[in-house]
């Protein structure tokens, strides 16, 4: 009599322990440590500066022009990212997007040991990223349409995207009301640059090596290639093609190491 | 009964493991039977964007969805809509705010087979032009990602996006669908095609067959560029349409090339009686305007196409050539609101 009470209560038991077991998510495996190359970890630090100084945003600075400036918002796109040595090269990072707005930034990598001589990137995302389809990356992607970077009439992204305003009245304490935004883009605007630290950049397995990207914002607007003048050069979103170009060449001048 | 409890409590149990999917998740995604007029080829699809009855659905409640703009006020229908053969009135759209877009908006019929997308040819894909007016300021003016957060879990997007594309709502599968819709309007049933692809000569009238044969005459030749099934070459050229394009350059735009100053892409001829105003810019309020602006020439731009001949019609000759172009509306093409 008690063994029937128990065999369809013992049926149900297991019946439950079925079900939940179909429920049940694996807990993802851990990594197999030991099989993978040696790796050391790449650590840049990216700072924006004006006149040597780390950069305050919607802060009035005079730009080369004695133009009262500010600056409102600095992205940009790095891709391609190597280690070099001449001609040999180890690969970084695909594509990295850069938002400066809250000041310096770090990223690390994971890079084969070695010694390098410098860092090579290209400023902006080469042809085959460029008009790749936004849609199709994660939310968390730096190419995803989320961080708006993206021409949609071109389908094509944004390579450095710069605005703030301006005021050619360096005697003026008005507010600012003119805008200046300068976004630079298409195939044309890709530049691969070569930033090369005094000493070599040596990433030994299982540490981390420092290197520090300044980028001098005040350059921006002048360099051997040339003047920006913000009164008569300060709109470009695709037209206006020679000041995308004249702002790439200053901008990648604008870089250094250490 | 205890073993009847026990049955079903199973049920209950193995009834929580399922992935609800909508009431018609388990009916199977089958390929979408595009019916093609005559002389009509089967455009190409992406590998990864096949045609098929859920991904049609979905881009059709999509592409007739007002919340795919910011303040929920425009759908895709609201500048292309169905009655104007998914065109405007209007000769430059207005987006959100009211504010006005850079061009008209052209018809969608044969999208399907165009390999560049915007007057200016701007766009390699369907599916990536479906992020610019969503994105852009004087369109949509929203995000496709936000767009795809708010809809995911309400039907039938939540339903059917697992069917076509087995990925909730994102902005891959909301590109992919629009795009597939898109590519299901087909324009090739008018009176014209079943003249020309089906041997009915009583499709015509007296005057549009006249209007038919001046067109394709050599002295007008309208279809050096407005050839083919959709009567037009789907190429870019600069009709001379003014002297300075520096409000839209047009193809320049893209290419960065001089020579594509004021170049736009052929626009098709099919439904052209139902999509005033015409030119890239909706200049020109009626055909009458746009037989003119031809048959003067245009204005002498560098660029002009050497394709552009004057020529003279009398009135009658002209009545017939805007015969013919109506006889190219095509109502089976309309597909109507859901």
């Amino acid at each position: 009599m008690r063994s029937q009470n128990l065999l369809p209560r013992l049926v149900l038991v297991v019946a439950v322990l079925i079900s939940f077991v179909g429920c049940r998510v694996d807990p993802p495996i851990p990594p197999t440590e030991g099989t993978g190359p040696p790796t050391g970890t790449l650590r840049l630090t990216m700072i924006p500066e004006w006149e040597g100084e780390p950069l305050q945003f919607y802060t009035e600075y005079r730009n080369v022009s004695d133009y009262r400036t500010t600056v409102e918002v600095l992205k940009m796109y790095w891709s391609d990212v190597r280690l070099i040595d001449g001609l040999e090269s180890t690969p970084v990072s695909t594509v990295e997007l850069f938002n400066l707005q809250s000041g310096p930034l770090i990223r690390e990598w994971k890079v084969a040991p070695g010694s390098w001589t410098g860092l090579r990137t290209g400023l902006g995302v080469p042809e085959v990223l460029n008009h790749s389809n936004p849609a199709d990356y994660d939310a968390n992607h730096p190419m995803s349409i989320n961080n708006s970077m993206h021409w949609g009439w071109a389908a094509g992204y944004i390579f450095v995207m710069f605005d703030g305003r301006y005021d050619p009245d360096p005697a003026s304490t008005a507010p600012f009301v003119t805008a200046y935004s300068i976004h630079t883009g298409m195939d044309t605007c890709y530049t691969e640059m070569d930033l090369l630290p005094v000493l070599p950049i040596t990433v030994a397995k299982d540490s981390i090596t420092n290197v520090i990207v300044h980028v001098a914002v005040d350059a921006f607007f002048h360099s051997n290639f040339g003047t920006i003048d913000l009164a008569t050069e300060n709109w470009s979103h695709g037209t206006n093609f020679p000041l995308a170009l004249k702002f790439t060449h200053n901008v990648v001048q604008s870089f250094s190491i250490e | 009964m205890r073993t009847a409890l026990h049955i079903v409590l199973l049920a209950v149990l193995l009834a929580g493991c399922r992935k609800d999917e909508g009431p018609d998740a388990d009916e199977p995604n089958v390929p979408f039977a595009l019916q093609l007029p005559p002389g009509a080829t089967m455009p190409t699809t992406p590998s990864d964007n096949p045609l098929t009855d859920a991904s049609v659905r979905l881009g059709k409640a999509l592409f007739f969805d007002t919340r795919l703009s910011r303040d929920g006020s425009l759908s895709c229908a609201s500048c292309h809509h169905p009655d104007k053969a998914f065109s405007d009135t209007l000769a430059l759209s207005l987006g959100v705010d009211g504010l006005p877009g850079l061009r008209n908006a052209p018809t969608l019929g044969n999208v399907a087979y165009h390999n560049a997308f915007f007057r200016d040819g701007g766009v390699p894909t369907l599916e990536m032009q479906v992020l610019a007016p969503i994105h852009d300021q004087v369109e949509m003016d929203h995000n496709v990602t936000i767009v795809a957060t708010s809809l995911r879990d309400q039907e039938p997007y939540k339903t059917l996006s697992m069917k076509a594309y087995g990925r909730m709502l994102d902005p891959f599968v909301i590109t992919r669908a629009i795009a597939s819709y898109e590519r299901t309007l087909i324009s090739g049933w008018s009176r014209f095609d079943r003249y020309l692809y089906q041997s009915d000569a009583a499709a015509l009238t007296d005057a549009e067959v006249r209007g038919w044969q001046l067109f394709s005459s050599a002295e007008l030749n309208c279809t050096a560029c407005h050839g083919g099934y959709d009567l037009s070459d789907h190429d870019f050229h600069n009709v001379g349409q003014y002297l300075d394009y520096a409000d839209d350059p047009g193809r320049e735009r893209i290419t960065l090339q001089p020579d594509d100053v004021g170049k736009f892409k052929t626009p098709t001829l099919r439904n052209i009686a139902r999509t005033a105003p015409y030119m890239h810019d909706g200049a020109f309020a009626t055909l009458d305007g746009v037989i003119d602006h031809f048959a003067e020439g245009g204005q002498p731009h560098p660029n002009r196409s050497p394709e552009m001949v004057n020529f003279v019609l009398t009135p009658d000759q002209k009545a017939d050539l805007l015969a013919f172009l109506s006889a190219l509306n095509d109502d089976r093409s309309l597909d109507q609101v859901p």
